[in-house]
Order: C-alpha cells, then structure tokens, then sequence
C-alpha cells in the first residue's frame, strides 16, 4: 500500500467522521442526545486529528485540536450543551470539513482564527464561573501524587521516586516549553548548566518499580539497550533486595547508575525510557550534580525496602480516586454500540467485476432453465434450487455495493446552514429513511441534484418569514426529506411546506421564453413540469443560491442517467414534493422484452408509463404518415419501433398491435408499437460501443434465456428522431 | 527474534491501521489488525500475540477497557501492551498504568520510534 492510498483512506475515513460527528450535533440540536452522542462527537474529531498529525496536515490537526479540546470538555460535563454552544460547534463541524478539503488539496485553508478564538472562548477554564469540577482535580492529581516521594530528595537535587517523567523531559528539551508542574523549576536548572559543562560522561540513575515488571515490562531490555549505547553500568544497589523467601519476582529491588558516555545524547537515553513513563523512573546529569550513589547515603530513613514499597503506595492512591472520576464517562462508553458497523474495504474495480459476473450468472442460469424447458425437464428440484441460490447470490451482490443514503442526508444540514445565512430563511429538517440503501454510484451522483433541489426549495419554494406570518404559517420552514424501498426501486421525496409552484407566473414565463405558445392548454401536471424545461428560470432575479447558470432541467437529466424518474407534485399556498424514483442499481434494469417483426428488443422499463391494446378509434391519423393516439383526451404521437430499426414482417396498424406508452426527456410522451409484450425481465446492459460501434436509437445490448442477443432501445433519441422527422416532413 | 515477532495492532481508523501496517511488516514484524477491543480480544481468544499495540478512544471497548481486560485473565498478564494514541494528559497516562499498560506513545508516530518501542518490550 503507498502512502498516498493510505492517505486516501484517510480521506474516506475523514469523511465517515465529519458526517457521524454531523449526525450527532443535529441529535444535540434536537435535544435527543444520549450520553454517548457527545463521545461519538469528540470520537469522530479525535481521529480527524490523529490522522491530520500523522499525514502531516499541520492547520487541520491545529483546528482539531482546539474543537476536541472543547468537545472533551463538553464530554466531561464541564461545559453545559446549550443552543448556542451546538451552533457554535456545527459551525466549527463546517470549518472543519473545510480544513479536511484544503487538505485534500481541493480548496484554500480557510481563515479560522476567529473561530479558533470563539472555540476557546467556550472552553471551561475560560468559562466565567469557576472551572468545572472534571478537568481541574485531575490536572492537579498527579501533583500531590509527586510530592511525597521525590520531596525527599528534591533538596538533594537528585529526581528519584515518583516524579512526573514527562515533565522532566519536556524541560529537559530545550524546545519544549515548561508547563505549570511544580517538579518544573526544579528540573529547569538542569539543561542550563549542563549546556556550559565541558561534556563529560554523565550519570543515568533509574530503579524500575514493581509496575515496570507486572505489565508486561521487562527493564532488562531497556537495560541491554543502554549498554548498546555505550552506557557501563557503574553501580547496582542491592540495599533494597530482602532476603529470598521475602522475594517478588515481580518487585523491582535493585537500582542502577550507569556511566554514560559524553557522546552520547541525553535525548537519545529518555527515548528509551520515556514510553514506559514512571514506572521505570530516570535521573540523569553531570555527576556533581547527581545524589550520592548508594541510597542508604542518600536518605537514610526512607532507604529501605519497605520504604520503597511505600513510596510506590502513595503514587497508587490518588489513582484510584482519578479513576472514580472518570469512570462514569468510561461506562457508557464501553457499552455503547458503534454506529458504524465492522467493515472492509474493497477496490470498487474487484467489486464491479463480481456483480458483472453476476449478472452473466443471472443470465446462464435463465438460459438454463429455458432450455430444460424446451426438453420438458424444466420442473425439477435441482432447478428450483438453483435459481433461488442465483438470485440470493445477485441479491448480496448488490446489497455489497449499497450504502445508506444518510450519507447523502447527513451534509443536507449545512447546506440549509449556509441557504438560512444567506436568505435569511430558517428551515427546519426532518429526515426519514436515513438507513435506506441504494447503490454506491447513485449515492454518489445524487448528491448534486439533491443539493440543487433543496436550495431550489428554500429559495423559491419556501416564503420569507414575513410572508409566512401573514399567512399564518411557522415562520420557519420545514423540509422534509425522505427515503423508502417501493417495487425494487428507491422513492426519494423533498418536500417543503412553502408557497407551491405559481403555475400562473410559470405559464407566463413559459410563454415568455418562448417554451409554449400563449393559448396552449396545458394540465396543471404540464405546468409544474415546464419547469424542467431547459433554460427555464423563475426567479425573477438570479439569486446566488439557486440561479447558478444550472436550471432544474440539469437535475432531470442527472437523475435520467441514473436510470431514474422526477415528478412534482405541487400545491398552491401548501407546497411542492419533487419525487425522485431511482432504481437500486446502475448494473441490471428492469425491462419489457418486445416482439416487432423478425426483431427482439428490449425497453427500459424506467420510460415504461403504461402498454395498450388501442382500439380503432383511439388511434387517428395526421396527415399520411402520422398518426397520434387518444390517451384520455390528450393525443401523444403513435411511433412505429419497426420503421425505426428497420425490422421487417412487424405489425403496421397500432389497432393490430400493443402500444407502449413512454416518457421521454425531451420529446413528451409517445406511444411505441410493437407486435407484442413478450417479458418483462432483469438485463444487464453491454455497450454496443465496446463491442460493435454506438448506433443511433440504440442503448446496448442484452443476452436473453434464450442465449440470443437483443438490443436495448434508447427511447429518447428514438422518440426524438422519430417525431422531428415527422414534424420535417409535415413542414416541408 | 524480531522477525517472528507477533503484533496485534487495535485502531478504529482505517488510515492509522494501515500506517501502522506499513511501519510495521516492513520491519519484518508479523502483524494482525482489529479495529476496536471487543474484536481484539476475540481475536485474542483465537490466536496469539508477542505484542499488543492499542488505541484509547475507540467505540464498544475502548483501549483502557481492552487492556484491563486482558490483565484479568492468566494468558496476558505480562503481555507487553503498548498505548498508541494522540491523548497526552497525565491523566489519561495514570489511567493507562493503572489499567496495566506497558507503555505509551503519542501519536502521530515516528515510525523507527515505534519499532524501537516494540522491541523494547517484545521478550
């Protein structure tokens, strides 16, 4: 693995954070938190920032740091969760995604100074009452935990006992700065004199306690690395082992003061040490200013061995008392269930290549089963069998690629964040279907159509708070989002409670830009869809928001090539509901098998409105070679599928045939005559192109049962073609 | 005695699991990954181990809880464990060692500092 997939890991990962930490500030702002929401928060934040310092992102690992120290904080109970806490940290969830895109190289590092300070502000030890009760005895705790032991031998410039090893080494760095402990000032005095010595060898003392060999710790080891440096051991007091039926194998009896030589850093000896901490306690310097060697000339009272274990008894005391303080935020962390779900992660391409194989599976083995039963043995067991397996193995295949859509929902929030700052709209969210799953690649490509429907929706669909008062309506907004599995596909609506579509101004417009012609009678349906329509616009002015050179017709045809349908449904003075209707998966469609003449072709079922057997009067001719079906009162353009393929011996009088009513993106409706239905099934679309050349009116291919090949219709360019040619030759 | 050293690495992030990967099998170490305690110690229960590296903040069994854990029972009570993580408070420190932890590193890691760490405790 190269760094940079590590790297990019560390991306998708970033992305899982901010949208967990987003979901739990909404579950804050709503009220519904649970003890380990917070955690979850500062969990997500917390690996943000791991990853930020070890990929060497300084400015994102910076922010991280201040919002997870206010996070750890609110954690703690030392800052209270109130609204303007939560906004002020949905706004640093925001920065923050911003900090993780510059990082990915896709934007500037945004200014966060003034955020940072705010973030700060909130802290507790900067909040105005007195710094609450978590965070402050545990500062303090290690302190009086230090003072017993080494204040013994603290006049003796000598740092043996229990002291804090970190602190040590931090002052002994000259880089570092000095923090507040008390053991500090006295240890500050050591690099400042040793730095003006000669550099002569020098002395390392240590005395690994009990703790340094129960937990898995072997000093012995750090020991024979010191000697690798160089280090002679000078001196090993023994004063302290008792007589052998008194020993512990587990207790540390024995001293050590090694020479050291000059050449060697003192950095490079603490590097050993500084990971086991204090359980294996150093002191090192030049020997004038190291205690005298032995210990019973050091400190004759405490020297012996009981004294030692006692020194290492006051150190365990005040623990116990920083764990009970701890321990009810430990609990609920410790039982609580990660949202997230174990994993691995696969190469999509390895993915792909399955669910394709899959699909040829799904293919052979309907094949299979045609061909039994063209010999009569096609009712067997075996066969049942077999294509429940197949169909449970297509099943799992897909659901590998499925995610739930809250991953697309769950950056909805900020988007409503930013449109309420800039319009001045408050718009309450509601989220149903979150854990509803549909394919990767839709997911993906949802995003955007998603995003623009929703600023379309605020930004003309919901009135100003003004607007809403008079009319008696929550002066706030509300949109809902949601999701359900219908039929095998994914129903997704957005719906707003605001003014509805204005079908008078739409026609106006409509009318205007030259879409319709004034006297049209068109459908309340018809209206609403105009607004599809490309180049379509009706805001009066073009807002920043939603006016961005895009219109709605980029949002219908980014769901068109997801496979998918949009539909509105709009009512005045209450509202508009856009729907979207996408299938589960891009790799298998749903299509209708149809007969026309010597031909066998496939439409996608996505166009499919509905199919009739027309009587003669429902179909009446235009001219000679148009003809247009009556669909309850509307008229909709007959095209025969046979003259546009070329297929010979079809059916010419639509009364003879059936008629498939489809949906076109930019021709309308038109009504498809085939010779007859043959099927409706599942196909998995090969391209023409790869294989053969692109060919007009034609989707790709598909292998039937039967092992013949079919071809898929594009019923747009056919539709399109079709009706322009006809419209050309009535105006010619 | 390095090369067949065995190294059980617990991160809930995927990008630390694979640094730690790589910083460790290119030092001919053998490594297995978890990514959070409760599967640790499942896998623990299966397998064995030279050296336990773990994170503190992670969701269902956090690192403090995996290491008390495996200091109850017999089998890991001088298994060296080693705590990984970007926490630095005296707190947290004291926490860990009282929980049993051998040592403990901040993250981001040096990786020769890491490998250095784990031979220091591998016996």
């Amino acid at each position: 693995m190269t760094p940079q997939e590590i790297q990019d890991i560390f991306f998708v990962e970033c992305e899982e954070s901010l949208a967990a930490a987003e979901a739990g500030l909404a579950a804050c702002r709503a009220g519904t938190q649970s003890a380990d929401t917070v955690n979850g928060i500062f969990r997500a934040v917390h690996s943000i920032k791991g990853g930020a310092g070890a990929f060497g992102f300084s400015e994102l690992q910076a922010f991280t740091h201040v919002f997870e120290t206010l996070l750890s904080d609110v954690r703690e109970d030392a800052v209270p969760i109130t609204g303007p806490l939560v906004d002020l940290m949905l706004r640093a969830l925001d920065m923050l995604s911003d900090h993780v895109t510059a990082a990915r190289g896709e934007g500037a590092t945004p200014e966060d100074s003034m955020l940072l300070t705010e973030l700060e502000g909130a802290m507790a030890i900067n909040a105005g009452k007195a710094p609450a009760a978590a965070p402050a005895p545990v500062a303090t705790a290690p302190a009086p935990v230090e003072a017993p032991a080494p204040a013994s031998v603290d006049d003796e410039e000598g740092f043996m006992g229990d002291f804090d090893l970190d602190a040590l080494l931090d002052d002994l760095v000259p880089t570092s700065t000095a923090d507040e402990d008390e053991s500090a000032s006295d240890i500050a005095a050591a690099p400042a004199d040793e730095g003006e010595s000669e550099k002569p060898d020098w002395l390392l003392m240590l005395r690994p306690h009990a703790p340094a060999m129960r937990n898995g710790g072997e000093p012995l080891l750090l020991l024979r690395e010191l000697t690798m440096l160089g280090a002679t051991c000078r001196e090993c007091d023994v004063s302290a082992v008792p007589s052998l039926d008194a020993i512990d194998p587990d207790q540390g009896y024995l001293g050590f003061t090694f020479t050291v030589p000059h050449e060697v850093s003192q950095d490079a000896v603490s590097d050993i040490f500084d990971f086991v901490g204090d359980d294996c306690p150093i002191a090192f310097g030049p020997e004038a200013k190291m205690p005298p060697l032995r210990l019973e000339e050091r400190v004759p009272a405490a020297a012996p061995p009981p004294a030692a274990v006692a020194a290492s008894a006051p150190a365990a005391a005040p623990a116990p008392v920083a764990m009970a303080g701890t321990a009810p935020a430990a609990a609920p962390q410790a039982a609580a269930t990660s949202a997230a779900g174990q994993s691995i992660r696969i190469d999509l391409i390895k993915l792909d290549r399955l669910i394709d194989t899959v699909g040829e599976l799904v293919i052979a083995q309907a094949m299979l089963v045609q061909r039994l039963q063209n010999d009569n043995i096609g009712s067997c067991d075996e066969l049942a069998m077999l294509e429940t397996l197949t169909r449970d193995i297509q099943e799992s295949a897909m659901s590998i690629r499925a995610q739930p859509i809250g991953s697309v929902f769950s950056r909805v929030p900020r988007t409503l964040r930013e449109l309420a700052s800039s319009t001045g709209k408050h718009v309450n969210l509601q989220l149903f279907g979150e854990t509803t799953e549909l394919d990767k690649t839709v997911i993906e490509r949802l995003g955007e159509p998603l995003t623009h429907l929703i600023r379309n929706a605020v930004d003309h669909g919901i009135e100003s708070p003004a607007d809403r008062i008079a009319k008696g309506k929550n002066p706030e907004g509300t949109l809902t989002l949601s999701a359900e599995h219908r039929s095998g596909r994914i129903l997704i609506r957005i719906a707003d409670d605001g003014a509805g579509i204005n079908r008078a101004r739409v026609f106006a417009k409509a009318v205007e830009k030259g879409l319709i012609s004034p006297d049209a009678q068109l459908s309340k349906e018809e209206i609403d869809n105009l607004i599809f329509a490309p180049g379509f616009s009706t805001a009066s002015t073009i807002t920043n928001v939603s006016g961005r050179g895009v219109g709605m017709d980029v949002v219908r045809q980014n769901v068109k090539d997801l496979g998918g349908r949009i539909t509105i449904d709009s009512e005045e003075g209450k509202g508009t509901t856009f729907t979207l209707t996408l299938p589960l998966t891009l790799a298998i469609s749903d299509g209708m098998i149809v007969k026309v003449g010597d031909q066998t072709l496939v439409v996608p079922l996505t166009h499919v409105v509905e199919s009739l057997r027309p009587e003669t009067k429902d179909v009446q001719g235009l001219g000679v070679e148009r003809m247009m079906l009556n669909v309850r009162g509307r008229f909709i353009p007959v095209v025969s599928v046979a003259n546009a393929v070329g297929a010979e011996g079809a059916i010419v009088r639509p009364e003879q045939g059936v008629l498939i009513v489809v949906d076109t993106e930019s021709a309308g409706q038109a009504a498809l005559l085939v010779d007859n239905i043959w099927d409706q099934r599942q196909f998995v679309i090969k391209s023409l192109d790869t294989h053969y050349r692109s060919v007009e009116g034609v989707a790709g291919a598909t292998i039937l049962g039967d092992g013949r090949v079919a071809l898929i219709l594009n019923v747009d360019a056919l539709v399109a073609s079709a009706t322009a040619a006809s419209i050309g030759l009535q105006a010619a | 005695m390095n090369k067949n050293t065995r190294i059980l690495t617990v991160d809930d992030s995927a990008s630390m699991r694979a640094l730690l990967n790589h910083a460790l099998t290119s030092q001919g170490f053998n490594v297995a990954q978890a990514e959070d305690g409760e599967v640790a110690l499942e896998w623990l229960a299966m397998n064995e181990v030279d050296v336990v590296i773990t994170d503190i903040n992670m969701p269902r069994l956090d690192g403090f809880g995996l290491i008390e854990k495996l200091r109850q029972g017999n089998r890991h009570r001088d298994r060296p464990i080693l705590v990984l993580t970007t926490e630095s408070s005296e707190e947290k420190k004291a926490r860990a060692r009282q929980a049993g932890a051998t040592g403990w590193i901040v993250k981001p890691f040096d990786p020769e500092k890491l490998v250095a760490a784990v031979r220091r405790v591998a016996h």
